[in-house]
C-alpha cells in the first residue's frame, strides 16, 4: 500500500481523472471530498463488507413453507 | 441439462436459462452461474436463485417492485456497459432476501438489487450511492398489505 501525508485542502490524484481532497480532519474522523468520473464506484469499504456478509446470511438454509401465503 | 438444487431437488433447465454473474456475487465471488426458479404459486413475489454449479446455495429474492412500486435503481454508466445493456426494457430486478427465524424480521437487500440483461443474461449485483434503501430493509409490512389485497 502506498501511504501519502497530505493536510487539509491538499489531494491526491488518481490516473488523472480522480482527485481526492482532504477536506477537514477534526479529531480522528476526516472528511473527504471525491471528483471522478459517473462511470467510477465509489463505495465505503464497509458497505461491500455488510452486502458480503448479508449475501452469507441469506445463503443459510431456510424452511421455504415460510414463504407461503404472501 | 438437469442440475441439483437446494431446495427442489434435481431440475431440468435448459442453457439459456442461465445467469451469467462474470464477477461473483458479493461473499460468493466464484458462483457465476446461477439460474431463476420461478415459484410455482404464481402470486408469490418471492423467487429462488439457485447456483447451477453448486447445488447447496440458493438465495430467496424478491422482485422489489413487488413490495415497492416506486422503487427507483440507478445503474451507473459502467455496469450497463459490462452488462451491455442497450434497452430499459431488457433489464429485469431481484433483491436477496434473508428469512430470518423471526420471520417479522424478513428483509431484503434493496440498496444493493441484482440487475439482470435478459436478452444476453448477463447479471451482477450492483451497489447503489443512496441513502433511500437499505441493505437490510425489513418488508413484513409490505408482504402483509399485499397478502392482504390478493
Amino acid at each position: 500500500m502506498l501511504v501519502l501525508t497530505r493536510k487539509k485542502n491538499e489531494s491526491i490524484v488518481i490516473d488523472e481523472n480522480i482527485e481526492i481532497c482532504v477536506i477537514e480532519i477534526s479529531g480522528d474522523q476526516v472528511r473527504l471530498g471525491i471528483k471522478a468520473p459517473k462511470s467510477a464506484s465509489i463505495h465505503r469499504k464497509e458497505v461491500f463488507e455488510e452486502i458480503q456478509e448479508e449475501n452469507r446470511q441469506a445463503a443459510a438454509a431456510i424452511d421455504p413453507s415460510k414463504l407461503m401465503g404472501f | 441439462m438437469k442440475i441439483n438444487t437446494k431446495y427442489f431437488s434435481e431440475i431440468e433447465i435448459a442453457d439459456d436459462d442461465v445467469y451469467r454473474f462474470p464477477e461473483g456475487i458479493p461473499g460468493f465471488e466464484n458462483e457465476k452461474e446461477f439460474v431463476i426458479i420461478y415459484n410455482e404459486d404464481k402470486k408469490s413475489p418471492f423467487q429462488w436463485l439457485q447456483s447451477v454449479i453448486n447445488s447447496n446455495l440458493a438465495f430467496v429474492a424478491i422482485d422489489p417492485f413487488s413490495i415497492i412500486p416506486e422503487y427507483e435503481v440507478e445503474v451507473p454508466d459502467d455496469e450497463v456497459e459490462m452488462l451491455g445493456i442497450h434497452d430499459i426494457t431488457d433489464v429485469s430486478l431481484l433483491a436477496i432476501v434473508v428469512v430470518p427465524d423471526d420471520f417479522s424480521k424478513i428483509s431484503a437487500n434493496l440498496l444493493a438489487p441484482i440487475i439482470m440483461n435478459t436478452k444476453n443474461h448477463l447479471a451482477k449485483q450492483i451497489t447503489m450511492n443512496t441513502n433511500k434503501y437499505k441493505i437490510r430493509q425489513y418488508i413484513i409490512d409490505e408482504l402483509r398489505t399485499r397478502g392482504g389485497q390478493d
